[in-house]
C-alpha cells in the first residue's frame, strides 16, 4: 500500500533516503522523559484523553516525565510534567532526540522521532496509519494505534463530529507506552466515554445554600426550584440557569447570568418577554414533539430544539451495556446536592435510578478497574 | 420537476431568516406568512448558515454554506469562490435535488445568481428571481438573467422602469416585506423628548448602518448650513448609527472636527449590551459604563451585532421632528419607511430606490443631487446637495401644522399600502401561482481564467534554465520532511541539475538543512501550472523539469486505494 512518501518517491522516480534535519540545542532539565504531542489545528486529529493516558502510565511508572512539545498554540495537557514550547521545529527535534520515546497524534514530531529511530506510540483515525505513519527507523520501534472508527472508513476530513480519534481508549495507548517501558499493563477498562466528558461544570441542585466560586456554575431549577437558596451565588459566579418554570424577578434582576435555558412543552410568553427585556441570553427547549412546530412559529426569533427525556434515555441505552456491578463513573462536572459534591446525577440521586446515568451519559466516563 | 403535490412547494433562497439584514428580515416576514398559506409549502435555503446545521425553523430548512472541509479549504484561497459559497452556489444543487421544488424563489443581489442558469435543475423548475438593482446603468448580469427566469421581480420601481426601457417588459416591482407594526406615532412623544433633554430642540434624524454609501459628510454640511442660517433654532442632528465603525464606514468624529460641529449639536444613540437601555447624547467614544444597570464598558453605539429593539427604535423616531436620508444608491432603505410609519416627514435623495419615497404623494420631500461615477464599477451614483438638505430642513421647520399633518398622514398611508408584509406577500403569492416555465437559453461561455505571471526570476538567474529542476510541495510539515528524504537521490539521478524546492516559508526549516537543495523558493499558486513551469509552444518555461508530487496527495486524493495497493518494486 502506498505511503505518502512512496507516492512522492514514485513521482520523482527515486528511492526513499534519510532526511537532513539538524536539531538545535534546547535546555531540558528532565531525564527519563517521554515527549508528548497533541494539536487542535486539525480538529479530527486532536485526542481528548491524554490526561487519562498519563494518569494510567504514571500509576505503573511514576518516575516517567511527560514533556509536552509544540509551538505553544496547542491546548495544554494539564498533567504533563511540563509544556515546553519552542521557537522552531529544530529545537523540538532536539527535545525529541533526547527523549525515551515519543507519543502523540499523527503529526511532524512522529516523523522526526522516526528519523532518530526513537520508540513511538502514535494514534490515527481520519486517515489510514499505513499511508502516513512514521517512515524511518525500525518498524519494531513503532506502535501505531488506529481507531476502529465504528467500522467506518477514514473520513479524510479536517473536522469530525464526533471525533473518531476519541474512540481509542486511554488504556490502549497507556498499555502500549508501558510495554515499551517494560512495565506491567494497567487494569483500567473503559466502557464508555461521552462527548462532553471533559466539560467542567458545577451543577447546583439548590437544596442548600452552597458556597462555590466558579465561572461554570449551572443552577438546576429543573431538578429543584428553590430560588431563595441561590441569590448569594450570583455575587461571585457566572451562572447558567436551567429551568422548566418561569423565574422570579429577584433571580432575573441578578447580574452575572450567562444564559437561561428554559425547558417546557408550552412556553410562557410573558416570561420570555421579561427575560428578553432584561437583555439576558435565552435558549428554549421544547419537551413535546407534538407542540414543537407551533412553539417554533410562535417564538420564531429563538432556535427551539426538541428535548425528550424518555427518548434520550432509550437512545443512550443503546450506546452502552452496563455491567450489573463494579462499574465506576468519572466526570469533569460536579453535582452539588445534600451538602455534598458528586461526579454524576446518578450518584447525587443516591445511585437509585440507572436512568440518571443515561440522561447524563454524554458527560460521563464509565469504566472498571 | 412536476407539480405533483397538492401544495405548491416553494424553495426560497435568501439571507437566513434570523439574520438582522434587509434580506434577512424580508425572508423572515415572507416565510412566516407563506408558512400559514394553505396552498403553499415553503422550504428555506438559508444563505450564511453551514449546510447540515439544524436551524430549528417551523418549516423544512437547509443552510447553504458548504460544510465539506475540502470545499472550505478550496474557497478559503479564492475570494471569488468564497463569495459564491456565501450565496450558496456550491450546495444549492444538493438542496434542490433533495427538495424537488415546484418553484425556486431566489431573493438576493443579482450577482448571487451568477451562473445559476448552468445549474442542472435550472431548466427543469420554475424560478422567480427577486433582486435589488440600485444603480444605473442596469447591471449586464440582470439583463442577461431576466429572460432565463420565469419572473424577475425588483425591489424598487426605478429598476423596473429601467429594465422596461431596455425591453424587459415583464419585470415587476415588489417591495421588500417589512413589518411596520412596531412603528407608529406615540402619545408620550413629549415625555420621551423631555426624558432625553430634547424638548425645546428641532431634531433631525438619520438612522443608518455606517457605510460609505450613506452620505454622512453631505448631511453634516447641510445641517451646518441650516444652523448658521437659523442661529436662534436649537437644532440637533441625531445620527443613529455605529460611530465606532471606521474601517468600512465614515469616521464621523473626524468630520465633526473638520466641519466645526463639536458643539454638542450632533447626537448619537448609545445602547447598553447588558440591560438594553439606550441613551441619546453627543458621541464620546465606545465602551462606556452604564448608568442604568451599573455594568462596566457595556455601553456602545449600535452595531451590526447589537442595536436597540424595534420598540425602542420607534421611540427614537418619535423624538425626531424630521427624518433625513441622503444616500448614493440603495436597495430599499428600510429606515425611510419606518420613519414614515412613525409619523415623520422624510427627506430622501430622489435617486435609486429613493424615488419610491421621496415625493409628496409618498409623504416625502426630494433632496437634489449631482451625478458621479463610482470609480470601480462606473455606476451612476448620487451625491446629495447640502444646499438642498438645508432648504428642505428650512421648509419643514417653517411648515404650518396643517400641511405637516397632511404630509405625515400621506406617508403613513403610503407605507401601509405599498410596503406592508401583507401587501408584499399577496403579490408574491400571485407570482408564485402564475409563473410559467420558459425554455432554456444557450449557455454562456466560461470566462477564461487570467494567466498569472510569475515573478521568481531573482531566485533562478544564477542557474541556466536547462539545469533547473523544481520540486513543488506547498504544505504540511510532515510531507516536506518526507520529500527532504528524496532530494539526495534525486540529485544523484540528475547530477548536472540544480534542485529548487518550492514550499511555503513556514516549512523552510524542514528542508533548508538539505545540502542537495540549491534554493528554497516561496510557494505561490502560480507554481501549480506545469505549462508555466516547464513551458509550451513559444513559452520556454522556467525549469527544465518540474515535479508537483502534491497533486496526488493535496490537490486530489488519488493515492489511498483503501490502503490496499501494492508495488512490484522496493522504494527503500
Amino acid at each position: 500500500m502506498s505511503h505518502l512518501v512512496e507516492v512522492y518517491a514514485k513521482d520523482l522516480g527515486v528511492k526513499i533516503g534519510e532526511p537532513y534535519l539538524k536539531p538545535h540545542f534546547f535546555p531540558i532539565l528532565y531525564d527519563n522523559y517521554i515527549t508528548i504531542h497533541n494539536d487542535n489545528k486539525v480538529q479530527s486529529k486532536e485526542y481528548d484523553y491524554w490526561e487519562e493516558v498519563i494518569v494510567l502510565v504514571k500509576k505503573q511508572a511514576p518516575e516517567i516525565n511527560f514533556i509536552q512539545i509544540g509551538s505553544g498554540k496547542e491546548p495544554t495537557i494539564k498533567n504533563a510534567t511540563k509544556f515546553v514550547p519552542t521557537l522552531n521545529i529544530k529545537q523540538s527535534a532536539y527535545i525529541i532526540k533526547n527523549a525515551l520515546m515519543h507519543v502523540g497524534i499523527d503529526s511532524l514530531p512522529v516523523h522526526i522521532a522516526s528519523s532518530f529511530n526513537k520508540p513511538i506510540v502514535a494514534i490515527y483515525a481520519h486517515t489510514y496509519a499505513s499511508t502516513c505513519g512514521p517512515v524511518w527507523g525500525h518498524k519494531k520501534n513503532h506502535k501505531l494505534i488506529e481507531s476502529h472508527r465504528n467500522k467506518e472508513k477514514p473520513s479524510y476530513s479536517l473536522k469530525e463530529n464526533p471525533k473518531k480519534i476519541n474512540l481509542i481508549k486511554p488504556e490502549e495507548i497507556a498499555n502500549a507506552i508501558l510495554k515499551k517501558l517494560g512495565k506491567n499493563k494497567c487494569s483500567h477498562k473503559t466502557l464508555y466515554v461521552g462527548d462532553k466528558f471533559k466539560e467542567k461544570l458545577i451543577h447546583i441542585i439548590p437544596d442548600n445554600k452552597y458556597q462555590v466560586s466558579s465561572k461554570n456554575v449551572v443552577l438546576r431549577f429543573d431538578l429543584l426550584h428553590n430560588e431563595e437558596n441561590c441569590i448569594h451565588l450570583f455575587r461571585n459566579n457566572n451562572i447558567s440557569i436551567v429551568t422548566n418554570k418561569p423565574l422570579g424577578d429577584e433571580i432575573l434582576n441578578q447580574k452575572n447570568i450567562n444564559c437561561v435555558n428554559y425547558f417546557s412543552d408550552r412556553f410562557d410568553e410573558d416570561f420570555i418577554k421579561k427575560v428578553k427585556n432584561k437583555g439576558l441570553s435565552l435558549r428554549l427547549f421544547c419537551t413535546s414533539k407534538e407542540n414543537l412546530n407551533e412553539e417554533r412559529y410562535k417564538f420564531f426569533d429563538y432556535q427551539i430544539a426538541l428535548i425528550e427525556d424518555a427518548e434520550k434515555i432509550e437512545l443512550n441505552k443503546k450506546q452502552i451495556k452496563l455491567p450489573k456491578k463494579n462499574f465506576k463513573i468519572r466526570s469533569y462536572s460536579i453535582y452539588m446536592k445534600n451538602g455534598e459534591a458528586y461526579h454524576s446525577l446518578f450518584e447525587a440521586n443516591g445511585k437509585e435510578n440507572l436512568d440518571d446515568i443515561f440522561i447524563d451519559l454524554e458527560k460521563l466516563m464509565v469504566y472498571t478497574d | 420537476m412536476t407539480m405533483s403535490h397538492s401544495k405548491i412547494k416553494v424553495l426560497v433562497q435568501s439571507n437566513y431568516s434570523r439574520m438582522v439584514t434587509g434580506f434577512g428580515k424580508n425572508m423572515k416576514n415572507i416565510l412566516l406568512a407563506l408558512y400559514r398559506d394553505p396552498d403553499i409549502e415553503v422550504i428555506e435555503a438559508a444563505n450564511g448558515v453551514p449546510y447540515g446545521r439544524d436551524i430549528n425553523t417551523p418549516w423544512e430548512s437547509y443552510g447553504t454554506y458548504p460544510s465539506d472541509p475540502k470545499i472550505l479549504k478550496a474557497i478559503e484561497e479564492e475570494p471569488v469562490k468564497k463569495r459564491a459559497a456565501q450565496y450558496g452556489f456550491y450546495t444549492i444543487d444538493k438542496i434542490v435535488e433533495k427538495v424537488n421544488p415546484d418553484v425556486f424563489l431566489g431573493i438576493e443581489d443579482i450577482w448571487a445568481f451568477r451562473e445559476y442558469e448552468k445549474k442542472p435543475w435550472w431548466n427543469k423548475t420554475k424560478k422567480i428571481i427577486w433582486t435589488t438593482l440600485d444603480s444605473l446603468p442596469i447591471l449586464q448580469q440582470a439583463i442577461e438573467t431576466e429572460p432565463k427566469c420565469d419572473q424577475m421581480l425588483v425591489w424598487a420601481s426605478f429598476a423596473e422602469e429601467a429594465m422596461k426601457e431596455l425591453g424587459h417588459e415583464t419585470v415587476e416591482t415588489v417591495h421588500g416585506a417589512v413589518d411596520y407594526s412596531h412603528f407608529k406615532p406615540l402619545e408620550n412623544r413629549d415625555d420621551l423628548r423631555n426624558l432625553h433633554s430634547l424638548s425645546d430642540n428641532f431634531v433631525i434624524g438619520f438612522v443608518f448602518k455606517n457605510q460609505l454609501r450613506k452620505s454622512v459628510p453631505n448631511i453634516l454640511e447641510g445641517f451646518k448650513k441650516f444652523k448658521s442660517k437659523n442661529p436662534e433654532v436649537k437644532a440637533k442632528l441625531l445620527l443613529h448609527t455605529d460611530w465606532g465603525e471606521k474601517q468600512h464606514g465614515w469616521d464621523i468624529p473626524r468630520y465633526l472636527k473638520e466641519k466645526d460641529l463639536e458643539d454638542g449639536s450632533v447626537l448619537s444613540t448609545y445602547v447598553c449590551h447588558k440591560c438594553d437601555d439606550y441613551f441619546i447624547q453627543p458621541y464620546s467614544g465606545e465602551d462606556k459604563n452604564c448608568s442604568s444597570c451599573g455594568s462596566e464598558k457595556s455601553v456602545k453605539t449600535k452595531n451590526s451585532g447589537k442595536g436597540v429593539g424595534e420598540k425602542e427604535l420607534n421611540e427614537i423616531y418619535n423624538m425626531m421632528d424630521v427624518y433625513c436620508h441622503p444616500f448614493t444608491s440603495g436597495g430599499q432603505e428600510l429606515p425611510i419607511q419606518e420613519a414614515k410609519a412613525a409619523g415623520l416627514i422624510t427627506l430622501v435623495t430622489d435617486y435609486s430606490c429613493g424615488t419610491d419615497s421621496a415625493y409628496e404623494h409618498q409623504g416625502g420631500l426630494p433632496l437634489a443631487w449631482n451625478e458621479y461615477r463610482e470609480p470601480s464599477t462606473q455606476f451612476i451614483k448620487a451625491t446629495t446637495c447640502p444646499e438642498s438638505i438645508c432648504e428642505r430642513l428650512q421648509q419643514v421647520y417653517e411648515m404650518d401644522e396643517e400641511s405637516k399633518h397632511k404630509l405625515i398622514e400621506t406617508g403613513k398611508k403610503y407605507v401601509q399600502e405599498n410596503f406592508s408584509v401583507e401587501n408584499t406577500v399577496e403579490k408574491l403569492k400571485n407570482f408564485i401561482k402564475s409563473v410559467e416555465l420558459r425554455t432554456s437559453e444557450e449557455e454562456k461561455e466560461e470566462e477564461k481564467s487570467k494567466e498569472t505571471r510569475l515573478s521568481i526570476q531573482d531566485f533562478l538567474k544564477d542557474v541556466p534554465l536547462e539545469d533547473r529542476i523544481a520540486v513543488v510541495l506547498p504544505r504540511s510539515a510532515g510531507d516536506v520532511l518526507m520529500a527532504n528524504s528524496l532530494i539526495e537521490n534525486l540529485s544523484q539521478l540528475y547530477p548536472d541539475k540544480k534542485i529548487f524546492f518550492v514550499t511555503q516559508p513556514e516549512f523552510y526549516d524542514l528542508i533548508n538543512d538539505n545540502p542537495f537543495v540549491h534554493k528554497v523558493i516561496p510557494y505561490s499558486s502560480s507554481f501549480e501550472d506545469l505549462y508555466v513551469l516547464e513551458g509550451r509552444g513559444g513559452h520556454e518555461g522556467l525549469f527544465d523539469m518540474a515535479f508537483l508530487p502534491h497533486c496526488m496527495t493535496q490537490k486530489t486524493y488519488s493515492y489511498n486505494h483503501n490502503g490496499k495497493d501494492k508495488t512490484q518494486f522496493r522504494l527503500k
